[in-house]
C-alpha cells in the first residue's frame, strides 16, 4: 500500500506547480488552469487523510468540492470570455482597471 | 343555463384587456376595440342569462386563501348572485356595453385606441368583480382594480392631445394640457387613498368583531351576536368613509369633477354610471349593517344630502359643458346616498340604475357634441346646436326631462322615491332634497338651452353625430324615459316591482305615508322640477344664462379646492420645501466630509497595483502566514 505521505507529497509537488503557475503565467486561462490545480491538490491530500483514517467525511468534502469546481469553471470561463470579447485581451497585467 | 360559472362574467373582460395589452399588433385597425365591445357584450348575455335563471341567491366559492391556518380568517375568493348584485352586474355590462360601441366611433382617430379599450375592458372586469364578490377582501380587490382604472382613463391623455404638432402654440397648449390630465389622475387616486384607508379600517374592524368578513357569513352573524353598539356604529362609519372616497362624496369630492379630463366614454361609464355607483352599492350590500347601526345611517343620509346641495349649487355657474353634468352627478350620488342612508335601500339603488342612464346619455350626448364642434367644451361657445344635430338633440331632451324629474321620464320615479322616504323620515333633508331637485331642474334647462338654443355662438360647422354613436344614444335614450316604470308606486296604480324585486336582497321599509300626501309630495316635486326648467327658460330669454347665478362662489364650487390647497396643499408644500433645503445642507455637509477623506484615503489606494499576481503573491503570504501561525501554536501547545 502506498504511504500516505507519498499522496501528501505528491499533493504537494502540484500546488507548488499551480502557485507557480499563477504566480508567473500571465495569461488568464493559464491562470485559471493553475488554480484548478492547486484544487485538486487540495482533493488530493484531502482523499490521502480520509483513506489514512478511515473516515469517510473527507472524501465527500471531495464530491462537494469538485461539484462546486464545475460550477465555478463554468463561470470562470464565461468570465475569461466575456473578458476577452471587451478588451481583447487576456493577459491579467493588462486588466488593471481597478488599479488605485 | 344556469350552469355558466359566475366567474366568467369578469373573466371574459379581463382576457379582452390581457389580449389588448400583450397582442395589439394582431389587432390593426378597430379590430381592438370590436374584440373589447364582443366580450362585454358576451358578459352582458351572460349576466341576462344569470338573470333570468336566478333562484335563490348563488354563491359560487372559486378557492380559498389561507386554508386551515391558525387565523382562521376564511378568506373565500367566490361570486355572490343574489337580486342586488345581479342588477349592478346588468347595468355594468349593459351601460359598459353601449358605452364601448359608442367609444369605437369616438376614440376612432385616437392613436391609442387599442389601449383605450384594454383599460376599458379591464374597468368592466374589476367592476364585475367588485359587484359580485362574496367577501368584503376581494370586493376590496375590485374596489382598488376600478380605482386603477379610473386612474389610468382619466390619464389617458397624459401626453396631451397635440403633442406631435408641428405648431409651437398647438404643442405648448397641448403640454399644459397634459399636466392638467395627470394631475386630474393622481388627484383622484390620491383622493381615493383616503377612502380606501377608511374600508380597510372597516374590515379590521369587523374582523374584530365578527371573525369573519365573508358576506352572507356576516350578514348571519350580525343577527344574534353580542357586540357593542358603538363598534357596529365605527365599522359602519369606517365604511362610509370608503363609500365617501369612491363616490365623490362631500368632504371628498373635488376629485370627480377634475376627473372629466378622461375621454368622455370614460366619464359616462366610469365617472356616471358605475363606477362612482360603489359606495352607494357598498352601503347597501352591508345593509345588515347599517340596520343595526342608526347613528351611522344618518351620517350617510346627511353626507348625501349636503352633497347633494353642495353638487347642485356648483353646477349652477359651470361653463364646461362636462363640468356641469359633472357636478349634477356629484349631486345625484349624494341623492342616493340620501336614500340608503335612510334604510330606503330599494329607492336608492333605483336611482342608481336610472341615473345610470339618464347621465350616461347625458355625456354621450355631450361628447358627441364635443366631437361636432372639434373639441369645444365651453357652453358660452354652444348654442342652436339643434338645428346641426337633430338626432342628438332629442336624445338630449329625454336626458334632461328625466333627470329634471318631470312625470313620465324615469329619473321622475326614482327620485320621488328617496324624496318620499325623506319625508317620512327627516323634514330638513326632505326640504334639501326638494330644494336640490328645484336647482338640478335649473342648471340642466341652463345646459340644455346654453348647449342647444338660441343662436350659434361658435366656429366652423358642427355636424351630426355618426350611426354607432347613435345606436347608444337612442337605446340609452328609450332606457332613460321608460325605466321609470319598472317602480310605479301604488297610489299611482303600480305595483312597487322594482321594490318587490329588490326587496328579496335587502330590505323593504314599507311606506307608511297615505295616498294622499304621497300625491301631495309628487306633485312638489313635479312642481320643482317645471319651475327650474321654466327659471332656466326665462334666464334663456333675457339672456342671462351664461354667468349663472351664485357668481364666483359656484363657478369656484364654493372654494373647496381652495380650501383644501389652504389647509393640506399649502402647509405640505411649505413642510416639503423646508425638508428639502434641510436635506440639501446634510448632503453638502456629507460630501464635504467625503471630499476631506478622499485625500488620506489616496494612501491607500498604492495597494492597489492593478497586478493581479501582485494580489496572488500577497494572498499566499497572508494564507501561509496564518497557517504558519496556527501550526507554530498546535505544535506548541501540543509539547
Amino acid at each position: 500500500m502506498v504511504p500516505t505521505t507519498s499522496y501528501l507529497a505528491l499533493s504537494g509537488v502540484l500546488f507548488a506547480l499551480g502557485m507557480v503557475g499563477v504566480l508567473t503565467r500571465r495569461t488568464a486561462i493559464m491562470v485559471f488552469l493553475s488554480v484548478e490545480l492547486m484544487l485538486n491538490a487540495a482533493n488530493l491530500a484531502l482523499v490521502a487523510f480520509a483513506r489514512s483514517w478511515g473516515d469517510p467525511t473527507g472524501q465527500t468534502a471531495v464530491f462537494i468540492v469538485m461539484t462546486l469546481a464545475a460550477a465555478e469553471v463554468a463561470i470562470g470561463l464565461a468570465i475569461i470570455v466575456a473578458i476577452f470579447r471587451k478588451r481583447e485581451t487576456t493577459n491579467v497585467d493588462d486588466l488593471a482597471a481597478l488599479k488605485g | 343555463m344556469d350552469s355558466l360559472p359566475l366567474y366568467l362574467l369578469p373573466l371574459l373582460p379581463l382576457l379582452g384587456f390581457a389580449v389588448l395589452m400583450t397582442l395589439p399588433r394582431l389587432l390593426p385597425g378597430k379590430t381592438g376595440g370590436w374584440l373589447a365591445t364582443g366580450l362585454v357584450g358576451a358578459a352582458f348575455a351572460l349576466a341576462v342569462l344569470r338573470y333570468l335563471n336566478q333562484g335563490a341567491p348563488a354563491h359560487e366559492v372559486l378557492w380559498t386563501w389561507l386554508p386551515n391556518m391558525a387565523l382562521n380568517a376564511n378568506l373565500s375568493v367566490g361570486f355572490w348572485l343574489d337580486q342586488l348584485s345581479a342588477l349592478m352586474a346588468l347595468i355594468i355590462t349593459g351601460v359598459g356595453f353601449l358605452i364601448h360601441l359608442y367609444s369605437i366611433s369616438y376614440m376612432g382617430h385616437d392613436p391609442k385606441f387599442t389601449r383605450f379599450f384594454a383599460f376599458l375592458n379591464f374597468f368592466v372586469a374589476m367592476m364585475l368583480i367588485l359587484v359580485l364578490a362574496d367577501s368584503y377582501p376581494l370586493m376590496f380587490v375590485g374596489w382598488e382594480g376600478v380605482g386603477m382604472a379610473s386612474y389610468l382613463l382619466i390619464g389617458f391623455w397624459f401626453s396631451g392631445r397635440g403633442s406631435g404638432s408641428s405648431d409651437a402654440q398647438e404643442r405648448a397648449a397641448s403640454d399644459a394640457e397634459a399636466v392638467s390630465n395627470s394631475n386630474a389622475a393622481r388627484k383622484a387616486f390620491i383622493m381615493n387613498r383616503v377612502g380606501d384607508l377608511g374600508f380597510m379600517l372597516g374590515m379590521f374592524l369587523l374582523f374584530k368583531l365578527y371573525g369573519t368578513l365573508s358576506i352572507p357569513e356576516l350578514a348571519e352573524r350580525v343577527e344574534g351576536a353580542q357586540v357593542a353598539q358603538a363598534g357596529i356604529e365605527l365599522a359602519c362609519l369606517f365604511l362610509l368613509v370608503g363609500a365617501v372616497g369612491k363616490s365623490g362624496q362631500l368632504p371628498l369630492t373635488t376629485w370627480l369633477p377634475d376627473a372629466m379630463a378622461g375621454p368622455t366614454p370614460v366619464s359616462a361609464l366610469i365617472h356616471a354610471a358605475t363606477m362612482v355607483t360603489a359606495g352607494v352599492y357598498l352601503v347597501a350590500r352591508s345593509h345588515f349593517l347599517y340596520d343595526l347601526a342608526p347613528n351611522a345611517s344618518t351620517w350617510v343620509a346627511w353626507v348625501g344630502g349636503l352633497t347633494a346641495l353642495y353638487g347642485a349649487l356648483s353646477a349652477l355657474n359651470q361653463s364646461d359643458i362636462k363640468k356641469i353634468l359633472a357636478y349634477s352627478t356629484v349631486s345625484q350620488l349624494g341623492y342616493m346616498f340620501m336614500a340608503v342612508g335612510l334604510h330606503a335601500y330599494s329607492a336608492g339603488v333605483f336611482h342608481l340604475l336610472t341615473h345610470a342612464f339618464f347621465k350616461a346619455l347625458l355625456f354621450l350626448a355631450a361628447g358627441a357634441v364635443i366631437h361636432a364642434l372639434h373639441d369645444e367644451q365651453d357652453v358660452r361657445r354652444m348654442g342652436g346646436l339643434h338645428q346641426f344635430m337633430p338626432f342628438t338633440h332629442l336624445v338630449s331632451v329625454a336626458g334632461v326631462l328625466a333627470i329634471a324629474g318631470i312625470p313620465v321620464w324615469s329619473g321622475f320615479f326614482s327620485k320621488d322615491a328617496i324624496l318620499a322616504a325623506a319625508y317620512e323620515q327627516n323634514l330638513a333633508l326632505y326640504l334639501i332634497g326638494l330644494g336640490v331637485a328645484l336647482l338640478t331642474a335649473f342648471y340642466m334647462g341652463r345646459w340644455y338651452f346654453l348647449v342647444w338654443r338660441g343662436a350659434y355662438r361658435g366656429h366652423g360647422q358642427p355636424h351630426e353625430a355618426d350611426t354607432l354613436t347613435k345606436i347608444p344614444l337612442g337605446i340609452l335614450a328609450a332606457l332613460a324615459t321608460l325605466a321609470g316604470f319598472l317602480n310605479i308606486p301604488t297610489f299611482l296604480g303600480g305595483g312597487h316591482a322594482f321594490d318587490t324585486y329588490l326587496g328579496r336582497a335587502v330590505p323593504l321599509h314599507a311606506h307608511e305615508i297615505a295616498a294622499s300626501t304621497e300625491w301631495r309630495l309628487t306633485v312638489l316635486a313635479v312642481l320643482a322640477g317645471v319651475l327650474g326648467l321654466g327659471w332656466a327658460f326665462l334666464a334663456h330669454r333675457r339672456n342671462a344664462l351664461a354667468s349663472g347665478p351664485l357668481g364666483e362662489l359656484s363657478r369656484n364650487s364654493l372654494y373647496l379646492d381652495a380650501l383644501y390647497d389652504g389647509v393640506v396643499g399649502h402647509p405640505s408644500r411649505a413642510v416639503a420645501g423646508g425638508l428639502d433645503t434641510l436635506d440639501r445642507a446634510t448632503d453638502d455637509a456629507l460630501s464635504a466630509v467625503g471630499r476631506n477623506a478622499s485625500a488620506p484615503g489616496g494612501l491607500f489606494t498604492l495597494w492597489q497595483s492593478g497586478f493581479v499576481r501582485a494580489y496572488a503573491v500577497s494572498m499566499l503570504l497572508g494564507t501561509a502566514g496564518i497557517i504558519g501561525y496556527w501550526a507554530l501554536k498546535t505544535i506548541g501547545s501540543g509539547t
